[in-house]
């Protein structure tokens, strides 16, 4: 199991430097760099000259590739760049807003799995029924709707036609409980969830299905056993197998959909910053957000290699 | 003493969007106490499906079966019984041993998992005591080191091995009936004949009776007490083992005896075969099954099914001119 | 002495329908994607036609005395804040929306298709710098990587085509290849080689056709995206700018909490459009999908 860790490790690290490239080319395609950003605003004022000596003395006249590994050097230690609109370190600007939106993607993560999975099989084992028709259309639906109406839709119902919860934000002014931090937590992460419910619940149906008919569910029949104990011995283990590599997948999509929620909810996550990021042309704090998201899909991917390694004994055996 | 297994009037048909087929016609077959059936036919004929049947484990939907008892030990039509009430007999008295190994288990349980399961289902024994009973079949069965490989994973057995461990598991609750379905057919051939001995020795030792479905005449030569063939649904032959390979009454049985090539063949002819395809069975059958590849068929043959007359000593066709 | 059968008849020779033929058949089977067909078809239609037929400007115009009424006889879905139409502006939006999906869908199957084929068919360097670069752009979430790369590029129809098409292809290069590694190893590749026949003209004339299917049902699935994501730009405030209307902007528009609670008319309509558009197409899909699949042979 080890060397599969390792093994899957090391290709990881070359993936990693490929990202580091193309981010650092799309910083390079950006119109205007740090030093123009300097003088921002003064542009009538400035000389040529004044704006060459700049940018000399912040380095942006050497090669592209001293520029490179210099950057790369800076990400090696941990700076991922300087703001050039608030001067703030992106890692300072990350840090503070990293909690929130790993709270809002955790939270419905969590809750699609439990809600997409139990339905999707229970779907799967009543095939047919009513109920299995209606989870079918309505994980379609659920798939198409445009996740930042839901949650308007959600603010519409929940908030301002009956005041139950707060219509954004994560906290109100001077609250910093428990109680108060769920009431505003639960619209921004249902409505993250609903579109990831209706994935889950379509992929485990769709597993649990194909587990339902496979030879060895005949051979656990032929021996007698009760139906209830060949599900959850057989066919659950082999069904959910595949849930694993879903969930994996699902982080940077959730990721994405965490930056519209936040949008609409103003919640102050890495959502909202990035959001202002691409309206400001902040182009460091982009370029060091973009690293940042891509470190999170490759951790993703990582995590969900190991972890089906653990549960499915043939990968071990391979 | 009554035969452990008297089925009769057997049939299942298939009802899917594109039609219905009719994959077992109304067939009767017994199996005596001790005794070794041999089922021959080709892909599709319906061999496995009408053993697979009497536990009902076939896909009801869509199958479906339209008649039949099957009679166990003389005392229960096991086909009238609701699931639930059958399965204290799957597994128990009678068990079935798979055809491909490698999907027959379950991949992601280890082997002594999956073979003390029935075990404690039907004595209600502990872990332990399965397992015990598990490595003593395994050591039975030939595989080595049974203790350490209860912990294995089915990837981490060769072919060979897993048919074994399959058969081991099959014999867990000491059934009175093994329904050996193409066990060999996934092997090659030299494990093959090591199956087959094996089994052999299973059948002297234990005194099972099993029946054995296959499409290798071969094989269920080496084997078989009584050889049944179906063709189409139907028993077309059925006769001692000897009496059928040597006197065969049948056209199509001929014609699958002569098609089994042999060492002193004349090497510069031909493999003979049978002309012609398998009838698709959407309809029920009007007349003999084989009548349009059988080179002596006449028009009583189309208009009529024939039936299974018996001759001598217990060597039934259903043939007019046999 | 062993009496010898002898057939009857010769087998029947079979001349077999032509695969898509039968693939149309069974897709018109499917009711949800013949439902799905329908009303894209009507969408589309309504996009496209309306605008001519009706006063165009009324999308655009501003007029006072009729700012953020309900639905009334003149304006039947409504007017916003600048007292624009509803109704027109969704018909204009869908124009866009469709246009932008249905282009970039193309665009990026395009890339797909021959960034794949090219990996899978040649192999070795070739295969691995395409793959690499495959990865790479997978290595980020969509939305991010669309986003810097809509904002370097600046707003505007062409680039927001630009950005998708651009990013989009990953999933159909990986079918592609995966497709043509597998019929390059059957047999007909084979024959091709020992008659001699062209290397490309194997490519195009043999591989790539066997290989639509799948490539079929995922650009209608890229499609769905990418609807999606065009909506989910304008949502933000980039892609397509203003006055121009999308069904993502107007959704922007309507996102003051005023407005939400106060004028549903002008956020529920963009959204439903959305929805039961891009729920159109997964249907379709999902349609093409059954009945493209080569292992059925009903």
């Amino acid at each position: 199991m080890g060397k599969y860790v390792i093994r899957r490790v090391l290709i990881a690290i070359p993936m990693l430097l490929l990202v580091t490239i193309i981010i650092f080319i799309f910083a390079n395609l950006m119109p205007g760099d740090a030093a123009m950003a300097m003088f921002a605003g003064g542009e009538g004022m400035v000389t040529e000259e004044a704006i060459y000596l700049m940018k000399e003395s912040m380095g942006l006249t050497d090669s592209i590739f001293v520029r490179y590994f210099r950057w790369l050097n800076q990400l090696l230690h941990g700076d991922l760049g300087t703001s050039m609109v608030t001067y703030e370190p992106v890692m300072k600007m990350i840090g503070l807003r990293l909690g929130p939106t790993l709270l809002l993607m955790g939270v419905s993560l969590i809750f699609s799995i439990i809600i997409g999975v139990a339905l999707g099989i229970l779907s799967a084992i009543k095939q047919y029924s009513i109920g299995d028709y209606v989870l079918t259309v309505l994980s379609f639906v659920g798939r198409s709707v445009p996740i930042f109406f839901v949650g308007m839709f959600f603010i519409y119902v929940f908030a301002l036609q009956k005041p139950l919860f707060p219509t954004g934000g994560m906290h109100r002014l001077g609250d910093t409980s428990f109680t108060d931090l769920m009431h505003h937590l639960f619209l921004p992460a249902l409505s993250l969830s609903v579109l990831r419910i209706a994935e889950f619940l379509r992929y485990s149906r769709a597993s649990m299905l194909e587990v339902l008919h496979s030879d060895f569910m005949i051979t656990a029949r032929s021996k007698g056993i009760k139906e209830r104990k060949i599900i959850k011995d057989h066919a659950l283990r082999n069904a959910l197998i595949p849930i694993i590599t879903l969930i994996g997948i699902n982080i940077p999509v959730l990721f994405s959909g965490a930056i519209m929620i936040e949008q609409v909810f103003q919640w102050p996550g890495l959502g909202t910053l990035f959001n202002t990021a691409v309206s400001q042309r902040d182009y460091s704090l982009l370029m060091g957000l973009s690293f940042f998201s891509s470190l999170i899909v490759l951790l993703s991917n990582l995590l969900t290699d190991i972890a089906y390694a653990v549960v499915d004994p043939r990968i071990r055996y391979e | 003493m009554a035969p452990i297994l008297q089925v009769n009037r057997l049939a299942v048909a298939f009802k899917m969007r594109s039609g219905t087929t009719h994959a077992v016609n109304g067939i009767d077959y017994t199996l005596h106490r001790g005794e070794t059936l041999g089922v021959v036919g080709e892909s599709g004929c319906g061999k496995t499906v009408s053993t697979l049947a009497i536990l009902k484990l076939i896909s009801m939907p869509p199958g479906e079966i339209t008649d039949g008892r099957a009679i166990y030990d003389g005392k229960v039509d096991l086909l009238s019984l609701p699931i639930k009430k059958l399965r204290p007999y799957r597994g128990r008295e009678i068990a079935v041993i798979f055809q491909d190994p490698m999907t027959a288990f379950n991949q992601v349980m280890t082997i002594g998992d999956q073979m003390i399961e029935g075990h404690m289902e039907h004595f209600k024994s502990s872990r332990k005591e399965a397992l015990k009973e598990a490595e003593r079949l395994m050591e039975l069965t030939g595989i080595p080191s049974p203790r350490i490989r209860l912990k294995d994973y089915p990837t981490q057995f060769s072919g060979g091995m897993r048919q074994r461990a399959l058969i081991a598991m099959a014999l867990m609750c000491e059934p009175s009936i093994l329904i050996a379905d193409e066990p060999t057919t996934a092997l090659d051939v030299t494990i093959q004949s090591q199956i087959i001995d094996l089994m052999k020795d299973i059948k002297t030792r234990l005194g099972t009776s099993i029946i054995w479905v296959s499409h290798d005449l071969g094989v269920v030569a080496g084997i078989s007490d009584t050889v049944q063939v179906m063709y189409a649904g139907t028993i077309v032959e059925k006769a001692r083992v000897d009496d059928l390979y040597y006197k065969p009454l049948h056209p199509y049985t001929h014609g699958l005896l002569s098609s089994l090539p042999s060492s002193d063949d004349d090497k510069t002819k031909r493999l003979s075969s049978i002309g012609g395809y398998p009838p698709i069975l959407t309809q029920k059958l009007s007349g003999c099954p084989f009548a349009p590849r059988c080179g002596s068929a006449s028009e009583r043959c189309f208009a009529t099914v024939p039936p299974l007359i018996t001759h001598d000593k217990n060597h039934s066709v259903a043939c007019f001119y046999a | 002495m062993i009496k010898e059968a002898t057939s009857i008849k010769k087998p029947e020779v079979f001349v077999s329908e032509s695969f898509f033929r039968k693939a149309l058949t069974r897709f018109f089977r499917h009711k949800l994607a013949v439902v799905g067909l329908v009303v894209l078809t009507f969408i589309a239609l309504m996009s496209i036609f309306y605008p001519m037929l009706s006063d165009k400007t009324k999308a655009f115009a501003i007029d006072y005395t009729v700012i953020n009424k309900s639905p009334h006889g003149n304006h039947i879905l409504g007017t916003d804040a600048l007292g624009r139409d509803v109704l027109m502006r969704l018909m204009l939006g869908g124009r866009v929306s469709l246009s932008v999906g249905f282009v970039a869908a193309i665009c990026s199957m395009i890339i797909g298709v021959t960034l794949g084929g090219i990996a899978g068919f040649f192999g070795g360097k070739i295969d691995m710098v395409i793959m690499r670069l495959t990865d790479t752009i997978m290595c980020f979430p969509f939305l991010v990587i669309c986003m810097v790369l809509v904002s370097i590029l600046g707003p505007g129809l062409g680039n927001t085509i630009l950005a998708i098409a651009a990013l989009k292809w990953t999933n159909a290069a990986r079918i592609t290849r995966a497709e043509t590694l597998r019929l390059r190893e059957m047999q007909f590749a084979e024959a091709d080689k020992v008659l001699g026949i062209n290397k490309y003209k194997t490519l195009f004339f043999h591989i790539i056709p066997n290989a639509i299917s799948p490539i079929i049902v995922n650009t209608t699935f890229t499609m769905a995206d990418t609807i999606m994501t065009e909506a989910s730009l304008s949502f933000l405030g980039l892609g397509v700018s203003l006055p121009t209307p999308t069904w993502g902007n107007m959704l922007r528009d309507a996102s003051d909490l005023v407005i939400l609670k106060t004028m549903p008319w002008l956020w529920v309509t963009p959204g439903i459009m959305i929805a039961l558009t891009v729920l159109s197409i997964n249907f379709i899909g999902d349609g093409l999908r059954d009945s493209l699949d080569p292992r059925m042979n009903i």
